[in-house]
């Protein structure tokens, strides 16, 4: 029942056009085509686009090759430079270092404590 | 070395492709009637032709690269038709779910250009009208172009899987609509 819709109904539409309106349609837009022809810069620019999914595949192949280099470098630079250890006291742990130092000091040595 | 080609460099053939005056000539009928069937009026889908071909002649250097044709002007023609139900209709997405038909109902009686002879086919339109904005073009699409559902989807912007199901949803309620005002 329901399929005999669309069998009856077939591609008809109550959609009409006038008189020749195709033939003087096609002709107002082929003269519309002329009048706004793109320019070769619009050409150029659209051939040049690069939004196809090979420009994506380079653009992140390239750009994982660069954070490898730079991580690489980054890599070296750290190797490369002299470990310094600074020392820095909280102020309540008993620093014995200075002990020690006073100890082998000469003129603290003399001096009467 | 890497050769940049422009379309001055492209064969004959692909320069061919790229005519405005082929797509008019291959187009212009097709176009029309799916636009006719999205704005109902015979005035408003002249003028949405027209601006569709603006847009096919302004991006034409697109076409150039792309690999489907059809489903490039069809959804040039496609957007230029909701975005003309917008100017008229308050908003009129492809996702919206409510119900845009009234006013095209009323278009669809008042233009001069639509015959009132036969009930069914008229009632057939209304159904269709009455259809939500993505199922009625999808039914569209299918029904009347016999575009593939592949294509369907590149137009509307949405998986093939989606289309067939608005498609199988539209037919039921196009089929209900009817049966029901019949009854």
């Amino acid at each position: 029942m329901k399929q005999d819709i669309f069998d009856q109904v077939g591609k008809r539409t109550p959609y009409r056009v006038p008189e020749g309106f195709f033939e003087q349609t096609e002709k107002n837009l082929q003269q519309l085509a002329v009048s706004h022809r793109p320019s070769a810069l619009n050409y150029r620019r659209a051939a040049h686009r690069t939004s196809s999914p090979r420009t994506w595949l380079y653009s992140a192949a390239a750009a994982v090759l660069l954070l490898l280099a730079v991580g690489g470098v980054w890599q070296y630079v750290q190797q490369q430079m002299p470990v310094d250890v600074v020392y820095v006291s909280d102020g309540n742990s008993y620093d014995s270092s200075w002990e020690d130092f006073a100890e082998a000091d000469v003129f603290l040595d003399n001096l009467d404590w | 070395m890497i050769l940049r080609r422009t379309i001055a460099d492209k064969p004959q053939s692909a320069r061919e492709q790229c005519a405005p005056g082929r797509l008019i000539e291959r187009y212009q009928k097709p176009l029309y009637w799916h636009i006719r069937r999205m704005v109902v009026s015979h005035d408003d889908a002249e003028d949405v032709l027209q601006n569709t071909f603006l847009q096919i002649i302004e991006h034409i250097g697109d076409l150039c690269d792309a690999q489907h044709e059809r489903a490039w002007v069809y959804r040039i023609a496609t957007n230029e038709a909701l975005q003309w139900l917008r100017t008229r209709h308050e908003f009129v997405s492809l996702d919206a779910e409510d119900d845009e038909s009234s006013p095209l109902l009323n278009t669809l009686m008042a233009d001069t250009y639509t015959e009132t002879g036969d009930s069914l086919v008229l009632l057939f339109q209304q159904a269709i009208l009455t259809l939500p904005t993505m199922q009625r073009t999808v039914f569209n699409l299918r029904y009347y172009e016999e575009l593939p559902f592949e294509e369907i989807a590149a137009i509307t912007g949405s998986t093939v899987g989606a289309a067939k199901t608005n498609y199988h949803i539209a037919k039921e309620k196009i089929s209900n609509y009817i049966l029901e005002i019949r009854s």
